[in-house]
């Protein structure tokens, strides 16, 4: 009682106190790319992208696409490793997420939004391969194995080989329907109101610092105990770009997609991973979402759920190392 | 530490005395009830559940109600979150069947995650108006809730940032509400019915659950 009562004068007096802002930079999510210039950074497509590689520059290329929308490629460190194997890994955040600068909302809204979103992959290649001959591979999760598998779509010429783990679904519709699998609402659980609570603190506020620093508490429904998808627990991020996320979905929701359009084309096999604890996943949807595809690999991560570069790597290292190195 | 215990006691009784209304139906509260206990459950923001106490300062003309209402959102970790209203409500018109009633408030909130823990200060007014009779009624709610200012302690969120800033902020914004109300009484028993829609403050960023819905059951003595 007293712990509430000294709670209720401090706030009072707080009222009258000077604040912070928590739209300004750097005091609730980090500092973005252009914001702090010692993040490594690479200009792309008219945006500016945290980037950062690991490995010789000329050994066969390994880009990582992390998941989202919006997220950040913080949880796939992990692929470091790689580059002690032969390869030049190189991490990237997508356009308006995590350490990359913020775009308008407007960039996320058009019905050529993932377009942008593909060139901008196509983009980072063309800047790390040092001529045609230097092979690329992909090494995708979840919303990235969807973003990669739209790269192999329209360039599969340009491509060597490609990891995918956990796409949610290689079209709109297929998306769709493991959202609501995986994305279940229980609306009287804790989970959910450790989500979505906070927004009544900050409510009403367009500024993105604000928007991101809300979106972050949504980690709170993906790592909760008993989560579908089978997470451990939570997993670090830096940022989660809110307008990317939402906008994309919203977008998805109105234009659909189809990333299968010509998958046919692309004969390299591909390595085709599933996590062991993903409730919403399982063998049968990665045969539905990998069938496109002409030649495909499918292998089980044990002892993780989603998030398997962060909770499963060491059962996803072997697997990925023996595949690229078949293909190399 | 006495006086302390004190002041801070007269604080917070300042406080109580600016107490809440809960819903009231003005035609069906009789010159010998003084109190009013209500329970609800609803969704605003997230599933919740509560309790509230409204004393009834004066009746007939011009009447006033004060009250504290207390919520807790519904999930495994009892009071971690909550809400808790202290506010006064009135009928600023009653003519005929018409009746307009007017809730101003202090609301406190505190959230508790894994992620962060937060306290807020905020302030919120609330207009019903439409027809109130004996045995039953129907308004239109316009509410406005504004954050004054949020207190963070981030915890696993630090670990990730360890630059973050931990303290106080002013306000992110507000929300308004919009939607209406049915009630129904019976005796010294009223039941209410409301349903409605959130925005934010600037129209654009609205609340992942837009709407609001409360089933509310109270008894007057």
């Amino acid at each position: 009682m007293y712990k509430f009562i000294a709670m209720l004068t401090l706030g009072l007096w707080c009222v009258s106190c000077q604040k912070e802002s928590p739209s300004k930079p750097g005091v609730l999510v980090p500092l973005t790319v252009d914001q702090n210039p010692s993040l490594p950074s690479l200009p792309i497509n008219g945006t500016l992208l945290h980037v950062e590689d690991v490995g010789k520059t000329t050994d066969p290329l390994l880009v990582v696409v992390h998941g989202g929308p919006g997220a950040d490629y913080r949880s796939m460190l992990n692929a470091k490793d790689l580059a002690k194997d032969g390869f030049h890994v190189v991490f990237y955040d997508q356009r308006g997420s995590g350490l990359s600068k913020r775009e308008p909302k407007s960039q996320f809204e058009g019905k050529d939004a993932v377009q942008l979103f593909i060139d901008d992959l196509g983009a980072l290649i063309d800047h790390f391969q040092i001529n045609s001959s230097q092979k690329v591979f992909l090494l995708g999760h979840s919303w990235g194995a969807m973003l990669a598998t739209a790269y192999i779509n329209q360039h599969p010429e340009r491509i060597s080989g490609a990891i995918l783990a956990e796409p949610g679904g290689l079209t709109w519709p297929q998306t769709s329907d493991y959202l609501s699998r995986s994305n279940k609402i229980k609306f009287f659980e804790e989970a959910l109101n450790d989500a979505i609570f906070p927004e009544q603190f900050f409510d009403g506020c367009s500024d993105q610092e604000v928007l991101d620093y809300k979106a972050s508490f949504f980690a709170n429904v993906e790592n909760a105990p008993g989560n579908t998808i089978g997470n451990a627990g939570p997993y670090p991020f830096w940022r989660n770009g809110a307008l990317a996320l939402q906008t994309l979905i919203e977008n998805a929701n109105q234009n659909s997609f189809d990333f299968t359009t010509q998958l046919q084309k692309f004969q390299p096999k591909v390595l085709f991973l599933y996590s062991q604890l993903n409730t919403a996943y399982g063998l049968s949807w990665a045969q539905k979402v990998s069938a496109p595809y002409p030649h495909v690999e499918l292998k089980e991560v044990a002892n993780s759920g989603h998030e398997m570069l962060y909770f499963g790597w060491n059962d996803f290292y072997p697997k990925a190392l023996t595949y690229l190195n078949e293909l190399k | 530490m006495n006086h302390l215990k004190i002041s801070l006691l007269a604080i917070l009784t300042i406080f109580c005395l600016q107490l809440h209304a809960q819903e009231v139906n003005w035609r069906s509260l009789v010159p010998t009830q003084h109190h009013l206990v209500s329970a609800y459950f609803g969704a605003d923001y997230d599933s919740y559940y509560g309790l509230s106490y409204g004393y009834v300062v004066k009746n007939g003309q011009h009447p006033l109600v004060l009250g504290l209402q207390g919520t807790a959102p519904f999930g495994k970790t009892t009071l971690d979150d909550w809400n808790l209203k202290l506010s006064a409500q009135t009928e600023l018109i009653h003519a005929g069947a018409f009746s307009m009633s007017v809730q101003p408030a202090m609301v406190l909130r505190r959230y508790a995650s894994p992620l962060a823990r937060i306290y807020g200060v905020g302030a919120d007014l609330t207009l019903a108006a439409g027809i109130l009779r004996p045995k039953w009624g129907i308004s239109g709610i316009l509410a406005y809730d504004q954050s004054m200012a949020t207190q963070v302690e981030n915890r696993l969120l630090k670990t990730y940032y360890p630059e973050i800033q931990d303290g106080w902020y002013r306000s992110g914004g507000g929300n308004f509400k919009f939607g209406m109300r049915l009630n129904c009484s019976f005796r010294a028993w009223n039941g209410w019915l409301s349903l409605g829609k959130a925005y934010g403050l600037d129209f654009k960023s609205n609340p992942t659950l837009p709407f609001y819905a409360e089933i509310s059951v109270n008894r007057a003595f």
